[in-house]
């Protein structure tokens, strides 16, 4: 209840796509992979958005100017900035990245800046994960700005052409996290990792193993491996960890945001945390596709827009994602 | 960052051990000149380069990736610190230049927790900082053992390596290849974290790069090059040098005063090894005594990244710099481009 007693919570969500939408079947076409009604169920996706000319840097500072002006936060006033993009930036991280361009811009001009590398989907709780524990352990921070942006390599939106597990779409999101928030107020977050399977969902080339491999240069996926993660079953633990950290049952929440991999992934995720499909609606899935961390705050923003929620009821955020990493975050509306 | 403020309970953070790692090859830095052609003229701060840099030899990765650099690092803090793998909590990554794989979408974290089998832990990376990145992963993990009592160990680590002919970041330093690795413990009475403190001056974010292959332009052949650190010289001479020795004395006096202190009750420095004419800088702009800044690794070995840190940190211990009881300031800039000052009581 730490969390709680403190008044730590999200004090604002936005969200920012690039205006070019895509048809789900042009984009099988484009990448030679066959489309069917079974490969559309199995999916649930039905357009993404694409970049044509906006950078991640560009849609992310609208995604954060939206946030702070919804929180009512001047940019002089946030103490942190935690970029918890996915996919690669304008330049080659972690030389360069992107939150210190939009520091500058933003003109935040008191904050330092923080990135995440390897967790994927969950670099979003990642980041708030760090975030609630500034907020707990440093009475002089009072406000942080949480951004990210993926913009997808150019013919990588399916990943395992062959048999793709997701469409991956453009996309850029940002949340205020402060205290003295009087809504959605942060319980408590649980995170782990499991190292063996680093290297399932990597991009082999460019980096110094591979530095020229321009044909290795793609997000990819090691599906036989990826299949070996018990991931739902490693939700589940999480999840479980975090409720009961909070003498909370699973039959209190009221809500489940996950990530948008497709809806047979949001399917096994409700499985495997015993609650009703419904109770994970309404998402972005369908008009965004996967937009890799940002799809948490996505369906953040679908659940709040949807105000099937009353001040009181507590949701959980779970994602698992890259690295391998899992995790849970607790939230009372 | 005043760790003990704020929490309901109030550890202590100490450095329960740390380590380094240099690979045994070595080139001469005439050679890396020659390799590189680098030229021999003065800079526009009468600085010549060749003369003034002050660095000897350079290590060389070879065959063992940035990551290899790091767990080796991490294998040896462990051993130091006498615990097991299974006892760490948090591993964070700290590597601040271009790794094995393409980041963010990839970290070494997840690697060194599975060759470690350190599998109670959380590993994640960080990926701001520049050199300045040691500071940020501090920052990270005395905020998690401060706010999370189930935190109680964490291995901070990186491994970094550049292509092998752009060991030379004109006009600043000539890098080593080399990794690095600290243990922290929650409640260790012993070289206690008591503050940290980073800035961020986002307007400098491209001064220094690495355009890797998204950055690629148009007309630009795709090389191992695309893998080099660019930089925009004219705004290091007139964006970072200028306001270079304010922003050192800007977090310093922060942390220091976070904690009650000022810079008179600094009893040594930790400063990154870039070259001597930037120590000789860093000390005269800040009337600071070149005797309380540890200096002589510069000429063993150049400039290991943020690495230097704790480099730098172990050889002043090991050369009786540093004795108990002394505060000790450790600082750096990085790119991106940010600043930091972490103050440990030994």
């Amino acid at each position: 209840m730490r969390g709680v007693d403190a008044g730590i919570g999200i004090l604002a969500v936005a969200q920012q796509l690039p205006e070019r939408v895509c048809r789900v079947e042009e984009i099988f076409e484009e990448e030679g992979s066959d489309y069917s009604p079974e490969i559309a169920q199995r999916l649930g996706i039905r357009n993404i958005h694409l970049c044509r000319s906006e950078s991640g840097s560009m849609l992310a500072l609208r995604a954060a100017k939206s946030a702070l002006d919804s929180a009512a936060i001047e940019p002089e006033a946030v103490d942190i900035i935690v970029d918890y993009s996915s996919l690669p930036q304008e330049y080659l991280a972690p030389a360069w990245n992107m939150s210190n361009k939009i520091q500058h811009e933003l003109g935040a001009s008191k904050s330092f800046t923080i990135g995440f590398s390897g967790a994927g989907s969950t670099n979003l709780l990642v980041a708030m994960d760090f975030a609630f524990a500034m907020l707990l352990s440093d009475r002089d921070v009072n406000t942080i700005l949480l951004l990210g942006a993926d913009v997808t390599i150019s013919g990588n939106h399916l990943l395992n052409p062959q048999a793709p597990l997701t469409v991956v779409g453009d996309g850029s999101s940002a949340l205020v996290v402060g205290r003295n928030a009087k809504r959605n107020l942060i319980r408590g977050v649980q995170l782990s990792t499991r190292g063996y399977y680093h290297d399932i969902c990597y991009i082999p080339g460019g980096g110094m193993t591979h530095p020229t491999r321009s044909d290795l240069y793609r997000l990819q996926i090691d599906v036989g491996k990826y299949a070996s993660v018990p991931k739902y079953e490693i939700l589940a633990q999480d999840a479980g960890k975090v409720l009961t950290d909070s003498a909370v049952e699973i039959s209190d929440i009221k809500h489940l945001v996950v990530p948008n991999l497709s809806a047979e992934d949001q399917a096994e995720c409700v499985r495997a945390l015993g609650i009703r499909n419904e109770q994970i609606q309404p998402t972005a899935l369908v008009d965004c596709g996967h937009v890799q961390a940002n799809d948490l705050a996505f369906n953040l923003i679908s659940m709040l827009r949807s105000e099937k929620l009353i001040a009181g009821d507590l949701f959980l955020m779970c994602s698992h994602g890259m690295g391998f990493t899992s995790g849970a975050m607790l939230i009372q509306c | 960052m005043l760790i003990r403020e704020g929490t309901e309970v109030e550890p202590t953070i100490g450095i329960l051990s740390s380590a380094c790692y240099l690979p045994p090859t070595t080139k001469l830095v005439t050679e890396v000149f020659r390799d590189e052609k680098i030229p021999d003229v003065s800079l526009a701060a009468n600085v010549d380069f060749w003369n003034d840099v002050g660095i000897d030899k350079v290590h060389l990765g070879g065959d063992e990736s940035p990551s290899d650099l790091g767990l080796k690092a991490a294998r040896q803090a462990l051993e130091k610190a006498q615990i097991d793998p299974q006892e760490i909590d948090l591993i964070v990554d700290f590597t601040s230049i271009t790794e094995d794989f393409v980041a963010p979408t990839w970290s070494a974290a997840g690697r060194v927790q599975s060759e470690l089998k350190a599998t109670r832990a959380l590993a994640i990376a960080v990926n701001t900082g520049g050199c300045a990145s040691f500071h940020i992963a501090l920052k990270y993990a005395c905020a998690q053992m401060s706010a999370n009592p189930r935190y109680c160990h964490a291995l901070l680590f990186a491994g970094d390596k550049t292509p092998a002919l752009n060991k030379t970041y004109y006009p600043i330093t000539i890098t080593c290849d080399g990794g690095s690795a600290t243990v922290l413990k929650r409640n260790h009475p012993r070289q206690q974290i008591l503050s940290v403190e980073v800035a961020t001056l986002g307007e400098l974010h491209d001064v220094w790069f690495v355009p890797g292959l998204g950055g690629r332009r148009p007309d630009e052949p795709v090389s191992e090059e695309l893998l080099y650190m660019r930089s925009d010289m004219d705004r290091f001479k007139d964006g970072v040098i200028k306001i270079n020795l304010f922003m050192f004395r800007k977090v310093m006096r922060a942390a220091l005063k976070r904690i009650g202190l000022g810079m008179q009750d600094v009893r040594y420095y930790i400063y990154p090894s870039f070259s001597t004419w930037d120590q000789h800088s860093f000390c005269k702009g800040l009337k600071i005594d070149p005797q309380t800044v540890y200096t002589k690794g510069l000429a063993r070995h150049g400039h290991l990244q943020e690495n230097d840190m704790i480099m730098n940190y172990l050889d002043a211990i090991e050369e009786g710099f540093i004795r108990e009881g002394d505060l000790i300031m450790v600082t750096t800039n990085g790119a991106g481009f940010n600043w930091g000052a972490a103050v440990i009581r030994y």
